[in-house]
């Protein structure tokens, strides 16, 4: 009897492993699909992505580069450009936000491509656009 | 009451509410209606509808619960829902919920409420909250500013709730007046010139508010462009509204939407800074300190898994006792008494007495035990979404289930999916987006539900003595993996990921759940239940009952047949053939697999009956009409005792598979059968046999849970996909057993 549930196990192993690369393979690499030359100039000027935004600081929120309706959503729950936003937790999935009062959790990907602006830079010398 | 309003009592006020999710919407519909409230959902949609009707103050009042959403713009299917209906059904006011503690998000929505220019309360709810966080809402201005009564209240307190109801029916018989939100300039101007042609046509002007309709134009709102496409002056109004929208855009040099939801929010911050007067800003609130907590990067997760633990424990453990109590009265007493009445009146022994006992009394057993599994279900999910917790578990997990195209919040109901698919199925529930509930919903009876167990039991037990553990976890195993599977092929063709990838909601802060809230919960739900699967189920049962009763062939009258001659035992033959390449194609598994799609708790005992080991039917003992009272009741005295000491038994892991009571000589019937049908390889049969058990079409229940929840075309493609995907799997699993392992 060893022999054949130890196959059994062997399988199911192996069909455990290929799910798991088809797995990878499908959702993993998803390049971010924003303008390079929009991100180029935001980094440039000094914005930042959400995601690289500190822990408890309160930053500027400068737009977003997301799909229209995303932005409506984002904007419904009061994430409009010149909001005060700060990042409440970070657990390296969702980031969790507040919000003109409230907690917002936000996707990872798309905390990527929210620009914010912190406060201690001069904003006087940013070129908007 | 003065007896003017009496005497408009016959007509009834229609009310809608309105208002973000988590501001206390439901806890205010609650206590408006009490248990008095039809839930279903919107015509041809998968959203939850709540209605109720009350009397207050000499008025009756109907009202209608609008899904919770942050505006009125046609993105997602709750706000089309709200929006269609307060356009088309026109009720007679508006009850606006806001959170006070959350005032300039709670505005953006109703500011567009206004708009519509229906009459609107405003019930600034959460007022306690408010004043402990310090902040001073000087409720006059915020009136005067939106030129609507605003009604302090406190829902969970059931204060103010008078004072809404009297607005409301005041409200409701006075002309509106819009507030004004100035767009500025450029908006202005080009809402001016397009409410200059819809004030030509009648049929636009008095259907929509003019204003609202013209500012919804120029943000480019396809819903409402199609709408008006039909009507008289639509081909006006349309290309003049997408010049206006152009020139805008090239002077505005950004999105006009955009602009007018950036104008809408300007107006409120400035609104918000006059009325409220805040206490100490910034402060970390408590809620924040439980998150610091329950979202942390590592204790995240072990948390909610101890949290979907716990849900998974009470909906099984809990309602064990309630299942067999209500399982024993039925088969006990109730059958015993049936049969003494029937006795009397000399339809004793006939197939009338068979019908009612093994078809209607079954039936209805087969759908009241579902009742104590789903009530400690939705107390538990009660419990979690009132306190807030739900949003945080979908918060931790969301990178987890995102790799299979899903949100965070899937996990539960697939989690619930473990101990049964039915309540599985209705917690997609609480899945705000139409594509991910479907989603969801495809997926859970691929986790092997409780009812599958016994007959891996058996079987490993017969083919597997040694390693039946091991095997059963496999089981297990292979079924999430198959819903791996079964999810990305999804993803990539009929349900598409949605175009945002990334999750975006808000998270309430944590709660004291009330009683009432979780009891109203739990009775509204499971009642809906009742009302809408029950009859499927009962239905599905007196049919095969009556197709055991049928016989197919000469041998045998109505109701007095052996299985092997009845239509039943006829149809299972013929499914043996299907079988065969599966290597166990018997007409006893066959008709085995045929009465577990009524419930897979039924395959064990089917087996049992069509191999003929099954015992004799208990004789009814001669029990008296009080005995059987008194063991109705000491039953129930027991079954509470046994959910009480189940309690402890949640914290604690018991994995224990229960011995079973091995039906004497079943074992040895199914070996020799299975040895034969398979051309001597019993064990790899018997494992493709499992495995067909555990993918193969849910049961009846849960085939009513998904017609109910996702609709009669999903339904079906889950009824013949997963009979697809048990055969395939099956087939893999024999051959590969035979012509590797020589099993």
């Amino acid at each position: 009897m060893t022999g054949p549930v130890t196959l059994w196990i062997v399988v199911a192993i192996l069909a455990l492993a290929t799910v798991m690369f088809v797995v990878r393979r499908v959702s993993t690499p998803r390049p971010l699909p924003v303008m390079d030359e929009r991100v180029a100039g935001l980094t440039a000027a000094g914005f930042l992505p959400l995601v690289d935004c500190p822990r408890g600081r309160d930053a500027c929120l400068h737009c977003l580069l997301v799909d229209h309706c995303v932005v409506h959503r984002l904007l419904e729950l009061g994430l409009t450009p010149g909001t005060r936003v700060r990042v409440v937790q970070d657990a390296g999935g969702p980031m969790l936000l507040s919000v003109r009062g409230s907690r917002v959790a936000l996707g990872r990907d798309l905390a990527a491509r929210v620009w914010v602006e912190l406060p201690d830079r001069e904003s006087g010398k940013v070129s908007y656009g | 009451m003065t007896p003017h309003l009496l005497s408009t009592e016959s007509n009834v006020l229609s009310v809608a509410l309105a208002g973000n999710p988590n501001a206390g919407k439901s806890t205010l519909f609650n206590a408006l209606t009490g248990a008095r409230q039809h839930v279903g959902n919107w015509p041809g949609k998968t959203v939850e509808q709540k209605t109720g009707e009350f009397a207050r103050h000499g008025r009756r009042i109907a009202i209608t619960d609008l899904p919770g959403t942050y505006s009125l713009s046609a993105y997602t299917m709750e706000e089309l829902v709200s929006r269609d209906y307060l356009l088309d059904s026109r009720p007679d006011a508006i009850i606006a919920v806001a959170d006070a503690t959350n005032l300039e998000r709670n505005l953006y929505l109703i500011v567009q409420l206004l708009e519509l220019e229906l009459p609107t309360v405003v019930a600034l709810n959460m007022m306690d909250v408010a004043a402990k966080q310090g902040l001073q809402i000087d409720i006059p201005e915020l009136s005067c500013s939106l030129n609507v009564p605003v009604i302090p209240s406190i829902a969970r307190q059931e204060r103010g709730i008078d004072e809404i109801v009297a607005a409301v029916s005041h409200a409701s018989t006075l002309p509106t007046s819009a507030c004004s939100l100035d767009y500025g300039e450029a908006i202005e101007r080009a809402i001016a010139s397009l409410l200059v042609i819809i004030n030509d046509y009648i049929a636009i002007r008095e259907y929509y508010a003019p204003r609202w309709l013209a500012v919804r134009l120029l943000e480019g709102d396809v819903d409402v462009a199609a709408r008006l496409s039909g009507l008289p002056g639509g081909s006006e109004l349309l290309p003049a509204a997408g010049k206006r929208r152009a020139e805008l855009a090239a002077a505005l040099g950004e999105d006009i939407d955009l602009f007018i939801a950036d104008r809408r929010y300007t107006w409120i911050h400035n609104l918000a800074g006059r009325v409220v007067r805040a206490g100490s800003a910034h402060t970390m609130s408590n809620s924040d300190r439980i998150d610091h907590v329950m979202t942390d990067r590592r204790l995240g997760i072990p948390i909610f898994m101890l949290a979907m633990w716990l849900v998974f424990k009470i909906t099984t453990d809990l309602s064990a006792p309630w299942v067999d109590w209500i399982d024993g009265v039925l088969s006990g007493p109730i059958s015993r008494w049936v049969m003494t009445v029937l006795g009397a009146i000399g339809l004793g022994e006939t197939w009338v007495a068979s019908l009612l006992i093994d078809g209607v009394i079954a039936g209805v057993g087969g759908v009241l035990v579902f009742v104590p599994v789903l009530m400690a279900l939705y107390f538990a999910l009660a419990v979690l979404e009132d306190s807030g917790y739900m949003a945080r578990g979908a918060f931790v997990m969301d990178r987890l289930m995102n790799r299979i195209g899903l949100h965070g919040r899937s996990f539960l109901p697939l989690m619930v999916g473990f101990g049964c698919s039915v309540p599985a199925i209705y917690a997609t529930r609480t899945l705000t987006n139409e594509r991910d509930r479907i989603m969801t919903g495809l997926l859970v009876p691929f986790m092997s539900c409780g009812a599958r167990l016994p007959v891996y039991v058996l079987f490993a037990a017969i083919f597997f003595p040694r390693y039946a553990s091991v095997v059963i976890m496999g089981l297990y195993l292979l079924g999430v993996i198959i819903a791996i599977g079964v999810g990305l092929l999804l993803q990539h063709s009929l349900l598409p990921a949605a175009a945002a990838p990334g999750l975006v909601m808000e998270l309430p802060p944590y709660r004291l759940p009330t009683a009432r809230g979780i009891g109203v919960q739990m009775w509204i739900r499971t009642r809906a239940f009742l009302q809408h699967a029950a009859s499927l189920i009962l239905v599905t049962t007196i049919a095969i009952w009556f197709l055991t009763a049928i016989p197919a062939g000469a041998h045998g009258t109505f109701a007095n047949v052996a299985m092997a001659d009845s239509v039943f035992g006829r149809a299972s033959n013929a499914m043996a053939s299907v079988l065969e390449p599966l290597g166990f194609g018997t007409w006893e598994s066959g008709g085995a697999l045929i009465s577990g799609l009524v419930a897979k708790e039924v395959v064990v005992s089917t087996l049992a009956q069509t191999y003929g080991t099954s015992g004799a039917i208990d004789e009814a003992t001669s029990n008296t009409f009080l005995q059987d009272l008194g063991e109705i009741v000491t039953s129930f005295l027991g079954a509470i005792l046994d959910t009480l000491k189940a309690i402890p038994g949640l914290i604690g892991i018991n994995l224990s598979v229960g011995d079973d009571e091995a039906v004497p000589g079943l074992a040895d019937a199914i070996r020799a059968s299975f040895t034969e049908s398979s051309g001597g390889h019993a064990a790899a049969a018997g494992l493709a046999f499992m495995v067909f058990v555990l993918l193969y079409t849910p049961c009846m229940a849960t085939i009513a849970a998904m017609r109910h929840e996702l609709g009669t075309r999903w339904m079906w493609l889950s009824f013949v996909g997963q009979l697809a995907i048990a055969w395939l799997a099956a087939f893999f699993v024999f051959r590969l057993g035979v012509w590797v392992g020589g099993l």
